[in-house]
């Protein structure tokens, strides 16, 4: 095991030092939204999707319902989906290892994996995604612990919730050079125009809006390079 | 809300959204592994999977605005001055990569307009 983690540690180390900072921060935002010290670490240990748990949090202390709230997390991860793909050649053997590489992938893990040339063994692929999920949830322990002890409420502090959904937003738009995100988003929203919900139930239904719309602009797309083609 | 009433209300439904949340993102995360690869394969995820989380980030902020306006609840100086801290962090972000630092940066612009300049 030993050997194993130490050939790992090198490999997972700049994920880890980036999900210590950003799993700090998830502490310290959710104390501060009023989660305790208790719920951020539970939440990192439990689900480990990084943006759906801000979102988690940001959808509770909305006063969303909860499931309202999972309704939303679920078309967050949709992504999720695409991850095992790459690994499939390479999984590991052993079904304990197999269940705990599903539990541990994350973005930054795939990432990090995928670009491994050539590909590390499955049980160093292991040891990777469990040192970036052990920081994760250390990094919680800090900041959520962090928050309750500093004298920080302040609304200042509040804010970097949604200072933290303004960074990952211009991620998503930079990493994929596309406004169809925007319209999409404009789109759900005027779905809601016309209608009397509360914050929950208003996501969920401009969120399908808005997978409606992503769903038409590809159709859209494919039927027009198809003419072209054709 | 204020902060001790969300811990407070936070019992065993929370942790069952938590474990019921996780499971589904289990799935997701396996779905190669459980899934006819056929399925996986189809076009129109591929595109769902690089857009639709930028466009529910988004509805965060929208819908958010969209339900406290009907409401009542949303006052428009301090929503412009938090509009406009957050074009400065998406800003900051472009030109410095470092999450960490901007947020920082952000919530000390916040505390200084929202305690000295909109008093």
């Amino acid at each position: 095991m030993f050997p194993t983690l130490r050939q790992a540690l090198p490999i997972a180390l700049p994920v880890m030092i980036g999900y210590f900072t950003v799993g700090a921060t998830f502490g310290l935002t959710a104390a501060e939204a009023g989660f305790g010290w208790f719920w951020p670490v539970i939440i990192s240990l439990i689900q480990f999707a990084g943006a759906a748990q801000f979102l988690i949090v940001a959808m509770v202390s909305q006063g969303a319902g909860f499931i309202d709230t999972a309704a939303v997390v679920f078309l967050l991860n949709l992504r999720h989906v695409f991850y095992g793909l790459p690994f499939l050649a390479h999984r590991p053997e052993n079904p304990l290892a197999r269940l705990l590489m599903i539990f541990w992938l994350s973005d930054e893990t795939y990432s990090l994996l995928t670009s491994r040339k050539p590909a590390d063994p499955p049980r160093v692929q292991v040891a990777v995604a469990g040192l970036n999920y052990v920081s994760w949830a250390a990094g919680t322990l800090v900041g959520s612990t962090a928050g309750q002890l500093l004298p920080l409420s302040v609304d200042s502090f509040s804010f970097a919730l949604w200072a933290l959904f303004a960074i990952l937003l211009t991620e998503q738009l930079r990493a994929n050079r596309s406004f169809v995100p925007v319209i999409a988003g404009f789109v759900g929203v005027a779905v809601l125009v016309p209608l009397k919900v509360d914050f929950g139930l208003g996501m969920f239904i401009s969120g399908l809006a808005a997978t409606a719309t992503i769903l038409g602009w590809h159709w859209l797309l494919t039927t027009r390079r198809g003419r072209i083609g054709g | 809300m204020e902060a001790s009433v969300i811990s407070d209300a936070l019992g065993p439904g929370f942790l069952l959204l938590l474990i019921v949340g996780a499971l589904g993102v289990f799935l997701q995360r396996g779905a190669s592994f459980f899934l006819p690869r056929k399925a996986l394969e189809w076009p129109a995820m591929g595109t769902l999977n690089r857009l639709l989380p930028g466009a529910l980030i988004l509805l965060f902020f929208l819908v958010s605005w969209r339900t406290s306006a009907a409401e009542g609840r949303l006052e428009w100086q301090p929503w412009t001055a938090e509009l406009l801290i957050l074009l400065a962090a998406a800003a900051l972000h472009l030109a410095f990569r470092r999450v960490l630092l901007t947020i920082v940066c952000v919530v000390a612009l916040h505390f200084i307009v929202f305690a000295y300049v909109l008093g």
